[in-house]
């Protein structure tokens, strides 16, 4: 009877063992989003890297687990090396001290956007969140332009959806209230939650994957909706009739970083030198219709793509940029108002 | 007392890997700085946190309550049925347990959705309407829920059945026993441990969903596992979640204690 | 007077089953469609089997479907000898405390997951224990042993109340506390132990939010693929997959029956 014990143990035992990295060639584990977008982020700089330079990269995936980021640095075993990160983990997790500062001497940031260096991490895409809708739905009928049309509902008919968040909708909600474009910061939040107040029955649905818009627009359950960029314009290459609205929309960086603790600092940041050259960012914009940071990537796009995508110049003019710091300082107290709202009759 | 010493397996997991870490997490968020303790009894004050509550409670028994009528059918079905139905309720009726709750998800966006099968008919019956809005509404929770549900209630009611023998029922049959009298006087009683289990079950994992409902409520409709979970991985208050934790776990254990009792009581 | 009274409840209750069961179907078809439809947009106007095609030529996912199927086997097999283990010493008290211990046992089971997650994630980071087999089964362990015993534990009452004299007969006779356990116990409650062994695997199996912080990339599991899959992108890869494992299950369950058809179901 105690047999059945020690078979267990003795298995337990081997798997202990085969769960044992061994590491005997440099190498460096770069984490993002997964799906389609990590594939073109292997496909674009990640596999050439390894290639080129020799240097195994892993790839591991996460959903945005703050927690796990900290936890890691914080007990020592950072398994990560590199992260793609959107604004608020950057902000917040600059303060909490989880990244390491940037070697400049490796990485080239010549050529790089205003903006998008930072000392502990650099943007490496810009997305913007838009206004998007089916064409079906207004064969007959005006589409809002702008986002004081979008809270007329009177004017601009349609289902309407909105992200499941603060982020962006507050100063949507300000600038449909007649605020300018570049007085958006700080953000008064009384004012932007009774504009909201307005919109709030007419909002069929709050979405909270990148997915659901074009998702929820295809197949009509909603007219109108806020949704990232790069999910628009892949479910138009996909045969999609979808279309969107550049004006007034919100520009977001993501960033690469490379964690507190992180036992291969030089290799990460060669990847993030190599990650940040035209030709890969040229490959990954192509692949994803997101914004590249690097100024030498624009001009050599064919003006069809070029149209598309969040940083071209024509496109740029019209939107804001998210302003990270105000975000980190505000993000929880803004979350909490947001629950309650929402909640509120 | 050596009888304990079977106990002692689940005694040492239960210590080493679930109290320790899960007392460390707490301590450190609540107890590490003066700041802290102040969440504790935020929590409470918090009409926020405690109306989402209730609405967590409210869909979770609603739909542990249509669970559980749906599964004793299914189950007494997996049981009693003739020998076809018993196969095809025991191989349907488990099915979901075998597809991720994600994917069922999907799913039921495809059946429900606007341009989903259950619009199609209708539209094709109707004509041109605007069809059934039945995605991204409460009912939609509801639906989710209680489907993912169905299995555990399913086999857990089942379980409890499978002693009962069929000679027990045909000798009540033979001595005039009425439909209604079998089921409340011989099946009912016998079944008792196993509803109880599932219901217990079925409540505990409809309360700690936090996908699911603004999948498919739309965002409309949180849960209160959607606030810990915001405070754990978006803003990282840890001493708020734990707070937010403590507060649900003595607010679920009271409740069960409760509602036992009662149960005892009405069905003594 | 009521003759066939039995039938007729049985004919009642069955109807309303497979009207059940037709609507517990419907979402599973609507997976299986999705898995061979050409669109990635949830409208189904085209077929195609390409997304199988991309399935079976992937290695990550054959690698992703062994290492759930591993973790979840032992952790199953550890859940259900231990479940059963424990509610028999569950027996030994009397029926006051015995709800008491049990409603101490069941705790990890109310816990929010996330929070557990995140502890036993911090514990076993420490400790450089993480990403293998060995840590998703101890992580994942404590959420299903308290399923596991509470399944095991009606199922042992069960037992005892229609059977009281077989375990009077056995101590009697002599028996120790393990023989009776083992001997006796064990083999009349196999099907009940088979069934709660399936349940246990199945949620190892669909586990998420735990693999999510304790898995890394040498233990990627099919619940953490599948939820990559899903908040993303919606892969009709992740449709495949559930469509497989529903055929899996079909060629399992006629296996199953046709070797122990006649043991099983009266």
């Amino acid at each position: 009877m105690y047999r059945k014990y020690f078979y267990l143990v003795f298995l337990g035992f081997l798997f202990l063992f085969a769960g044992c990295n061994k590491k005997t060639e440099p190498e460096l584990t770069f984490c993002s989003w997964g799906g389609s977008y990590q594939q073109a982020q292997s496909k674009s700089y990640l596999q050439p890297f390894a290639q080129k330079f020799d240097i195994k990269v892993n790839e591991a995936n996460y959903s945005g687990e703050f927690a796990k980021l900290k936890g890691m640095v914080e007990t020592g075993n950072v398994t990560w090396d590199i992260v793609s990160v959107t604004q608020s983990i950057f902000t917040r997790g600059v303060k909490e001290g989880l990244f390491e500062p940037l070697d400049f001497s490796i990485i080239d940031t010549t050529n790089m956007m205003p903006g998008t260096v930072n000392k502990y991490g650099i943007a490496h895409l810009l997305f913007s969140t838009i206004l998007a809708y089916n064409r079906d739905s207004y064969v007959n009928s005006k589409v809002p332009s702008n986002w004081k049309e979008f809270w007329d509902v009177n004017h601009f008919k349609g289902k309407r959806a909105l992200r499941d968040t603060p982020i962006g909708n507050l100063e949507f909600a300000l600038l449909a209230g007649g605020t300018p474009l570049d007085s958006l910061y700080p953000i008064n939040m009384d004012k932007a939650f009774k504009k909201l107040d307005e919109i709030k029955p007419f909002i069929r649905v709050w979405w909270v994957q990148g997915q659901q818009p074009p998702q929820l627009l295809s197949t009509q359950d909603v007219d109108l909706s806020t949704a990232f960029n790069g999910r628009i314009w892949k479910a138009r290459q996909d045969g999609q009739k979808l279309n969107l609205i550049w004006n007034q929309g919100m520009l977001e960086p993501e960033y690469f970083v490379v964690l507190k603790g992180s036992k291969n600092k030089i290799n990460s940041f060669k990847l993030i030198n190599f990650a940040l050259q035209a030709p890969q960012q040229t490959e990954f914009v192509k692949t994803m219709g997101y914004g590249p940071t690097n100024k030498l990537v624009l001009k050599n796009l064919p003006d069809s793509l070029r149209l598309d995508l969040p940083s071209s110049d024509i496109n740029i003019k019209n939107q804001f940029m998210i302003n990270g710091n105000w975000w980190a300082d505000n993000e929880e107290r803004a979350l909490e108002l947001w629950n309650k709202w929402k909640l509120s009759k | 007392m050596k009888n304990l010493k079977f106990l002692l397996p689940y005694i040492i997991i239960y210590s080493i890997l679930f109290l320790l870490p899960v007392s460390l997490i707490v301590y450190y968020s609540l107890g590490s700085n003066d700041v802290s303790h102040i969440y504790f009894f935020d929590v409470i004050k918090s009409n926020l946190i405690r109306e989402v509550f209730f609405n967590t409670l409210l869909y979770s028994i609603i739909a542990t309550f249509i669970t559980s009528l749906l599964g004793w059918i299914l189950g007494f079905t997996m049981v009693f049925g003739s020998s076809r139905i018993k196969t095809f309720t025991s191989f349907i009726g488990i099915l979901p347990l075998l597809v991720n709750p994600l994917v069922i998800i999907y799913g039921w966006m495809l059946v429900l959705s606007n341009g989903g099968w259950v619009n199609n008919i209708v539209k094709a019956i109707f004509g041109n309407t605007a069809g059934l809005q039945m995605l991204y509404t409460p009912q939609a929770v509801i639906i989710g829920m209680v489907y993912l549900g169905i299995p555990y209630m399913t086999l857990s009611i089942a379980l409890s059945m499978l002693e009962i023998k069929t000679t027990i029922l045909s000798a009540a049959k033979t001595m005039g026993a009425s439909f209604i009298q079998i089921i409340t006087k011989i099946i009912l009683p016998i079944s008792k441990e196993g509803i109880y289990t599932g219901i217990f079950f079925v409540f505990v994992i409809s309360v700690g969903y936090y996908i699911i409902p603004s999948l498919l409520g739309g965002g409309k409709v949180d849960f209160i596992s959607t606030l810990i979970e915001q405070n754990v991985n978006k803003v990282l208050n840890w001493p708020l979640a734990s707070a937010i934790s403590i507060w649900m776990l003595v607010s679920m254990i009271l409740m069960f204690l409760i509602v036992k009792n009662i149960l005892i009581k009405v069905f003594r | 007077m009521n003759e066939p009274v039995i039938p007729n409840i049985k004919k009642v209750i069955s109807l309303l089953s497979i009207l059940i069961l037709m609507i517990i179907s419907l979402p599973l078809i609507s997976i299986v469609l999705i898995s061979i439809s050409d669109s990635q947009y949830l409208v189904v106007n085209k077929f195609t089997f390409r997304w199988y095609l991309d399935v079976f030529a992937s290695s990550s996912w054959i690698t992703a479907g062994f290492n759930s199927a591993i973790v979840a086997l032992i952790t199953s097999l550890l859940a259900v000898l231990v479940g059963f283990m424990t509610a028999d010493g569950l027996m030994k008290f009397k029926l006051q405390i015995r709800n008491g211990v049990l409603q101490l046992f069941i705790i990890p089971l109310i816990t929010p997951v996330i929070i557990f997650a995140v502890a036993i994630f911090l514990l076993f980071s420490y400790l450089h224990f993480l990403d293998n087999v060995l840590a998703l089964v101890f992580s994942q362990i404590v959420i299903i042993i308290p399923i596991s015993i509470s399944l095991c534990y009606i199922s042992l009452i069960k037992f005892i109340e229609t059977n009281p004299n077989v375990i009077h007969a056995s101590k009697t006779m002599g028996a120790k506390y393990h023989e009776i356990l083992f001997i006796v116990l064990f083999p009349n409650l196999k099907i009940n132990l088979l069934l709660i062994f399936i349940i246990c695997f199945m949620f190892s199996i669909n586990e998420s939010v735990i693999t999510q912080f304790i898995s890394d990339t040498n233990t990627v599991t099919l619940s953490k693929k599948i939820f990559e899959g899903v908040k993303y992108d919606i892969n009709p890869e992740i449709a495949v997959i559930s469509s497989l494992s529903i055929l899996l299950s079909i060629i399992v369950y006629v296996v199953i029956r046709k070797i122990s058809g006649k043991i099983i179901w009266k």
